[in-house]
């Protein structure tokens, strides 16, 4: 008898330790005890989360090419250009493709004027968790706080909510607690496109009931209070269906992102945001207004996709965490950061 | 607890965690992310009865909580994973570690866990649970849950088998 209870008196022990962890979670904010404890064990746990995620980044890119490939013959004809082209230029495996990435974020923080900070994505948050979060691997010490824009190759990703020293956590803008002012190209009506948990898929709810909607319209961020958490100008998505009509009382449409988070690897934290709205200056210019193809980002940059990689421009990607601030202006270190931690974020963190 | 089991504890738990976040969320598998760290804690529940399975989910269950991009309420998985190991430990010790009913068991703690998380959540007013997705989330979990503890189960107690002969069952 005295066997058989110990363990329950044990479980009972734990789950009410548990319960009155959960009890102080709920209450607290981010600056209370469990706060601290949560940055302290974040700078912990990052570095190793860093490492693990270079450990294991060759088992990913081979399972990748084993998802993403077609046929058995397709397979074998990829790998083999692959081998070609690795001896040709002696990159490392995904190197164009993470160049090509790299490229497109020097495009956006170039043209919509935004100083960022390189990033790399080393952990992600598990499905069942319904939470869309990834961790990066620049934190404190690299000059990111709280509330700043997360940019990925295409636009918007997401935002900084935790920061420890040394890595920070974003919340993907396809979270279902995201929510961000957005812009319609060209016409200017404004509105909220809101995460719905979904990884292809947002919700834009127009302001104005009479508003023009149409699918292939493409969305901007509005921009936050001084750029935070959203600054102005990064391209959001294009509007795939528009359901309700014009009048009533809310608009809503489907936007497909145009960051595909389930790939995201590179990314840049805006560090501080532009002097002047980039309005629509930062999304890639279609070839005709009306085309509904959505409009890929990386196509509009002059990237060679089946020639070898320049070997500048090759060992310029392999160092993503570079902190040097690309920006068309000579300015100082990324610490020069605005200081606006009072200002409220549009969405919470949790 | 001898030293040894309590090093393959650690990092077993770890190394756990660590390839969960990095690894497997990122294979971009369908349906939900294979769930390495609630199988480690059924394979210590079913090799080492339930209160070591107990011990060692709760203490699982906190990394996971605190691992960056965790932003859950710390101490949920804690919490779950804390009755996950003990419940399986039960099961282990009544039935003998029978394979088929180990893995019948498995199967049916990661369903519970998945509408488990997703209840709390609800109670507590997460606004991320949509219950839509909640069925296919437990029957992707349960089949990865079950092919992982295939292979986790057998080789834990093979490891506690060489470190303690004289102290298995």
């Amino acid at each position: 008898m005295r066997e058989s209870r110990r363990p329950r008196i044990i479980l009972g022990v734990l789950l009410l330790i548990a319960f009155s962890f959960i009890a102080i979670d709920l209450r607290a904010d981010a600056n209370g005890p469990l706060g601290g404890v949560k940055k302290i064990t974040g700078s912990v746990l990052g570095p190793m989360e860093n490492t693990a995620s270079s450990v294991t980044s060759p088992v990913r890119g081979f399972v990748d090419n084993l998802t993403s490939g077609g046929s058995k013959d397709e397979q074998i004809a990829t790998l083999e250009a692959e081998i070609q082209r690795l001896r040709d230029s002696g990159a490392s495996g995904d190197s164009q493709h993470r160049m090509s990435e790299l490229n497109d974020l020097l495009r956006m923080s170039a043209v919509g004027q935004y100083r960022v900070v390189p990033a790399q994505v080393i952990g992600i948050g598990s499905s069942q968790g319904f939470a869309r979060t990834v961790t990066l691997d620049v934190g404190q010490r690299d000059g990111i706080s709280a509330d700043m824009t997360v940019l990925a190759s295409g636009g918007l990703a997401g935002r900084v909510v935790a920061v420890s020293s040394t890595s920070c956590v974003v919340v993907l803008l396809v979270d279902a607690t995201a929510s961000v002012g957005g812009r319609l190209e060209g016409a200017g009506e404004i509105g909220f496109v809101s995460g719905t948990g979904n990884e292809s898929e947002l919700e834009f709810q127009l302001l104005d009931p009479y508003g023009p909607l149409k699918a292939g319209d493409r969305i901007v961020t509005f921009g936050s209070k001084a750029g935070k958490p959203y600054v102005p100008g990064v391209p959001i998505g294009e509007v795939t269906e528009v359901s309700g009509t014009p009048g009533q009382l809310t608009r809503l449409a489907k936007v497909k992102p145009f960051v595909n988070v389930s790939t995201l690897d590179i990314v840049a934290v805006v560090v501080e945001p532009p002097r002047d709205n980039p309005r629509d200056s930062v999304l890639v210019p279609l070839p005709e207004p009306t085309s509904s193809a959505t409009p890929s980002a990386s196509a509009a940059i002059p990237v060679p996709s089946g020639s070898p990689a320049p070997r500048a421009s090759a060992s310029a990607a392999a160092k993503p965490t570079a902190s040097a601030t690309p920006t068309p202006k000579a300015t100082p270190s990324p610490s020069a950061k605005p200081t606006g931690d009072g200002a409220s974020p549009a969405a919470s963190a949790r | 607890m001898t030293l040894g089991r309590l090093v393959v504890a650690v990092l077993a738990v770890v190394g756990a965690v660590l390839l969960q976040v990095t690894l497997l969320s990122r294979l971009g598998l369908p349906g939900a992310t294979p769930d390495l760290v609630l199988v480690v804690v059924l394979a210590f529940g079913a090799v080492r009865g339930p209160t070591t399975g107990a011990g060692v989910g709760f203490a699982a269950g906190l990394l996971v909580d605190l691992i960056p991009p965790s932003l859950g309420y710390f101490g949920l998985t804690a919490l779950l994973l804390a009755i996950a190991g003990y419940l399986m430990g039960v099961v282990a010790e009544r039935t003998g570690g029978v394979v088929a009913i180990s893995l019948i068991t498995v199967a049916l703690i990661s369903v519970g866990l998945v509408f488990g998380r997703a209840a709390i959540g609800t109670l507590l007013g997460d606004p991320r649970v949509s219950w839509g997705e909640v069925p296919g989330l437990a029957l992707t979990e349960a089949v990865y849950t079950v092919i992982l503890a295939a292979l986790v189960i057998p080789t834990l107690a093979a490891i506690d088998r060489f470190l303690e002969p004289r102290l298995s069952l």
